[in-house]
């Protein structure tokens, strides 16, 4: 096995690992916040892994930068996702997402 | 059958659990296992891509990387009160 296949499974086994937390975590965690937490594993460490390993086998040709574009799009919009996802979920919950008088702390 | 295309049938059986919190549970919890597997799906397109060695499907993940962002906003502003 040369060294270029551990290395590319290695960069692949990494995402895997991201992907099947996410997986886990969204299927076993109890409400809607705790899920949340989920959605990052696979948005950033799985993302930032395939890319390297798509980089790794293809250099920086069209594939490879279109591997690190697709890398920067997902690392900048789940932040985004989750924000605007725990503030929908507040919503639902509440009416409205500001501190309610009763959470203020004194 | 090569490298890339074991981790994309592993990515796919990984739809499998965010398949089960979509059909059950409350509504943004639905929502936010249909994010994630459209994160999944991402990745399985482009791992495919690279095990067929086409680029031009690589595409397809681009445009599913964008699109997933803008419906998923969508969807989220009409959850929030109206539905």
């Amino acid at each position: 096995m040369s060294s270029y296949t551990v290395v590319l499974v290695i960069l692949l086994s990494l995402g895997s690992l991201g992907v099947v937390i996410s997986c886990l975590g969204i299927l076993i965690m109890p409400g809607a916040y705790s899920r949340l937490h989920y959605l990052s594993p696979a948005a950033t460490l799985g993302t930032i892994a395939f890319a390297a390993a798509i980089l790794w086998t293809e250099g920086f040709s069209a594939s490879g930068i279109k591997a690190l574009l697709i890398a920067a799009i997902l690392v900048s919009t789940s932040p985004v996702l989750t924000h605007a996802i725990a503030r929908a979920v507040r919503i639902r919950e509440f009416g409205q997402w500001k501190v309610l008088p009763s959470e203020k702390e004194e | 059958m090569n490298v890339w295309f074991v981790f994309s049938i592993l990515l796919l059986l990984c739809l499998i659990p965010c398949g089960l919190v979509s059909l059950r549970g409350a509504v943004m919890e639905r929502m936010l296992a249909l994010q994630t597997a459209q994160i999944i799906m991402v990745f399985t397109i482009l791992l495919t891509a690279e095990g067929l060695h086409r680029t031009i499907y690589q595409d397809v993940a681009l445009t599913l990387a964008i699109m997933s962002f803008v419906s998923s906003l969508a969807f989220i502003r009409f959850l929030e009160r109206w539905l």
